[in-house]
């Protein structure tokens, strides 16, 4: 795949961007049916059985791709940097960050704008009651178990690309990124998200800056002290 | 006796009984029935994987807490022992000291973790858990100077427990250091796992397990919860330090593979739900039945490999590196079809005909 326009490119990474959601959205359908389903409303089994998925998912990864690490070089026109001024900056890195803003509004929009978004957010409220209003929340929470995953899909390629090779567990490497982002965001709320996700890069960023060792527990540190002062999360008073 | 020795929680299942029998059996005399060193290893890790499953299913089974911060307290243990010894003439002084101050360390980050995580709600528990784990892990193997880093760190024991140190020979197995610290490894297990079940069927133990039916009640009924969670906290995790304790003293080595690593922390998990959650014994036999699979399904898997090899996907599905695939599956099937374990299936068994 060596093309050198720019057009030619974004295209080519759209369309894989497509083909990985499609796909990871059906991946997400199939999982929520046949794993998730039966032990639905049990905290202790999910969070167990959806760790034997990951384990069985990685190690399936390893039996049909093989364990090695593979290479996945970025497309030509997204390499190198533009000088803005001094400083450098990369141009894949700001693609992602057109892609994350992309996201981050039109996931704010459906939540907050849009009756699907209401009924969503009155499902994880109370679940009963949007039922007995004549909604299928099953169903309508299984399409969003698949827009969350098609989304991750999105995550892994950006992430792919932004690492340039690709590994069995890259997904178990930042898993615990996204949780602490979370937990300091707060569950529900995509701002807060947004809010996490900056402090979680900008922390790690400046201490790895000033003491390279605090960089390694930045986020725990961060964790902590964001949830003695509001044990829910930020967005949550 | 042996009522007061198992604090009154006896198997109650003939199955169950025969097969503790034949483990515990098993193990005591393990360097007469085998020869060589692989079945002996085997032995001890089994020993040391009761204990640590048996802690921490007093978290999981007995008090409902899903943590992923057991192989960090694991760690502790081994590396307190591992430093040490970690001297050109190692002694027993300062590894007491090491073992102490790893003791001590863990006591204080259990409480910490427990007094800020435990107020949440469990998912967000076990999503700290796992964050300040992977850290720590993270931690170890960056501090190389100190903790030997991704390698990890090969020490020498006294002389007392050296395999050149022979005492003399019995049944064919030569008696040497590493004889008796095999029966060190055991008698400490037996010690601890017994510990941990007169915890369980102590009063306190009964206020975990009506923690973990409905916290709520258990609240209104005038317990405080967060105390008794906490509390539960801590045992475990220095019950899981002392497990990592006898490893280190075993295997005369500490490296973050072998106690930090997530494959551990995935190897508890599924112990502790093959052999069944709530119940100290399901440890036992899950250990067991685990580590021998471990040790010689490798072989077999390797085995079934090559009868197809010309097969692509099941070739490589059958590849002994692949086995982690097989106990996921069976990861998934046990949750589903038996939430109670090997232990819960006996005694079902054992209680039906009876009503």
């Amino acid at each position: 795949m060596e093309a050198d326009s720019l057009g030619m490119n974004l295209g080519a990474l759209g369309l894989a961007i497509a083909m990985a959601m499609a796909v990871t959205a059906v991946l997400g359908w199939v999982f929520e049916r046949v794993i998730i389903m039966p032990v639905y409303g049990q905290h202790l089994k999910q969070i167990l059985i959806t760790m034997g998925g990951m384990i069985v998912v990685e190690q399936l990864i390893h039996v049909v791709w093989g364990a090695d690490h593979k290479p996945m070089p970025l497309p030509t026109a997204l390499r190198g940097a533009i000088l803005l001024g001094d400083a450098a900056i990369e141009k894949y890195r700001l693609l992602a960050v057109a892609v994350g803003v992309l996201v981050f509004i039109v996931l704010t929009l459906v939540l907050n704008r849009t009756k699907l978004g209401l009924l969503i957010r009155a499902g994880v409220e109370n679940g009963e009651m949007v039922e007995a209003l004549g909604y299928r929340i099953r169903r309508l929470f299984v399409a969003v178990f698949a827009a969350g995953s098609a989304l991750a899909g999105l995550g892994g390629v950006m992430w792919g690309l932004y690492k340039e090779t690709l590994t069995a567990s890259m997904g178990g490497e930042v898993m615990v990124m996204v949780f602490i982002t979370i937990i300091i965001g707060g569950l529900g709320s995509v701002g807060g998200c947004f809010i996490g996700a900056l402090l979680m890069a900008l922390t790690a960023n400046y201490a790895g800056f000033l003491a390279p060792k605090l960089a390694l527990v930045s986020h725990i540190v961060l964790m902590i002290a964001i949830l003695l002062w509001r044990p829910a999360g930020l967005s949550r008073k | 006796m042996l009522n007061t020795l198992l604090s009154g929680d006896l198997p109650r299942s003939r199955a169950l009984s025969v097969s503790l029998l034949l483990v515990v059996l098993g193990l005591a005399l393990a360097p007469f029935i085998t020869t060589g060193a692989r079945p002996l290893n085997t032995a001890a890790t089994i020993c040391i994987y009761i204990v640590l499953v048996a802690s921490y299913d007093l978290l999981i089974g007995y008090t409902g807490i899903v943590s992923f911060a057991h192989t960090m307290f694991f760690g502790i243990g081994a590396y307190g022992v591992g430093l040490g010894f970690d001297s050109p003439t190692p002694s027993w002084g300062p590894m007491m000291l090491g073992l102490a101050a790893a003791l001590v360390l863990t006591l204080v980050l259990a409480l910490i973790i427990g007094l800020f995580a435990l107020r949440v709600r469990a998912i967000f528990y076990a999503m700290i858990t796992l964050a300040v784990a992977s850290s720590f892990a993270v931690l170890a193997s960056q501090m190389s100077e100190w903790t030997g880093g991704e390698d990890g760190k090969t020490f020498d024991v006294p002389d007392l427990l050296s395999p050149a140190n022979e005492f003399g020979e019995f049944m064919g197995r030569i008696l040497d250091g590493k004889v008796l610290t095999y029966y060190i490894v055991f008698f400490c297990a037996v010690l601890i796992f017994l510990a941990l079940l007169r915890i369980v069927n102590s009063p306190f133990g009964r206020v975990l397990q009506a923690i973990r039916e409905n916290e709520f009640r258990a609240e209104a009924l005038g317990y405080r919860t967060v105390v008794y969670r906490i509390a539960a906290n801590c045992i475990g995790a220095v019950s899981a330090a002392l497990a990592g304790a006898l490893l280190a003293l075993w295997l005369r080595y500490v490296g973050p593979r072998t106690t930090l690593g997530f494959e551990v922390m995935t190897d508890i998990l599924l112990i502790v739900v093959i052999g069944g959650m709530g119940t100290m014994y399901g440890s036992v036999i899950g250990a067991t039945l685990f580590i021998l699979a471990n040790n010689y399904l490798k072989s077999l898997m390797a085995k079934a490999a090559g009868a197809v090899a010309g097969v692509p996907i099941l070739e490589a599905a059958l590849h002994p590196d692949r086995w982690l695939l097989w106990l996921g599956i069976l990861f998934i099937l046990a949750i589903y079809f038996f939430p109670s374990g090997i232990v819960g299936k006996f005694r079902q068994k054992a209680v039906l005909p009876g009503i």
